[in-house]
């Protein structure tokens, strides 16, 4: 179970980090002089990585091969 | 950052009133904390799920990618608020309309080439909370420039017409040096 679950996770976060990259830009890139879109770019950044490393961490903390005995799905593998 | 000419100093810079994308934030807010109601809920109702700590650390990790999902959902529409902009220099009137992500529109006119400004404050809310629509009519390829829901449409009209005057001399100014 845990390949499944890891090709999910890292699609998921890929593409999260991905949206979080090109909004960033957006921010960087077509800000006015003197705004405050550098902070915000920051601090969404700063909010992504805070969310990738809580999930990362609950992530690998899950025992994800001993889970279907946990929640006893049945096997139909032959 | 958008690039100037030398001489050239940003006079205003506006954007939307903020109070006009409050309830789709207070929607995003209330959706991200979603998940503090729906876990206790789940494990009230399936007391399996709270006695196996590795299914509450599953229910934990949906609750953090759920909410990492609305936060850059709250950017991505915080972005197309924060990058649509009516600047208006001493020397040009700039709208940037960031429609989304990857739609963005940018015009301009010189304040020379203004012709009429026209501001509509209409509702209830507008005149109690003082923002409006502004209108140029120019002289320009784009003949109007509209900017919606910016706070004090008459201040904006004022400052664009009192650079018009300005533009507009120093024009006949350099054009009577040229022809002497």
């Amino acid at each position: 179970m845990l390949i499944p679950a890891l090709f999910l996770f890292i699609i998921a976060a890929s593409t999260l980090l991905l949206l979080t990259s090109v909004i960033t830009a957006h921010f960087f890139r077509y800000g006015v002089q003197k705004d405050k879109s550098r902070v915000i770019a920051f601090v969404f950044v700063a909010g992504s990585i805070l969310f990738l490393s809580v999930s990362s961490v609950l992530f690998f903390s899950i025992p994800w091969n001993a889970l279907p005995d946990l929640i006893a799905v049945p096997n139909f593998s032959l | 950052m958008i690039a100037l000419h030398p001489n050239e100093k940003i006079l205003s810079v506006n954007r939307k009133v903020w109070y006009v994308f409050a309830a789709a934030y207070s929607v995003g807010v209330g959706l991200m904390l979603l998940p503090f109601i729906i876990v206790p809920t789940i494990g009230a109702l399936f007391p399996v799920i709270r006695e196996t700590p590795p299914l509450i650390t599953v229910l934990f990790l949906t609750s953090v990618l759920w909410m990492w999902c609305i936060w850059v959902w709250l950017f991505l529409s915080f972005a197309s608020y924060y990058l649509d902009i009516f600047i208006v220099t001493n020397e040009r009137v700039v709208h940037i309309e960031q429609k989304n992500l990857f739609n963005r529109i940018i015009s301009e006119v010189r304040l020379s080439r203004v012709q009429d400004i026209t501001i509509t404050i209409a509702g209830f809310f507008p005149t109690m909370l003082h923002y409006g629509d502004i209108r140029i009519q120019t002289a320009a390829e784009v003949s109007e420039f509209a900017f919606t829901q910016v706070a004090r449409p008459e201040r904006l009209k004022e400052l664009i017409m009192q650079e018009h005057r300005h533009a507009v001399s120093e024009e006949n100014a350099l054009g009577r040096k040229s022809i002497s």
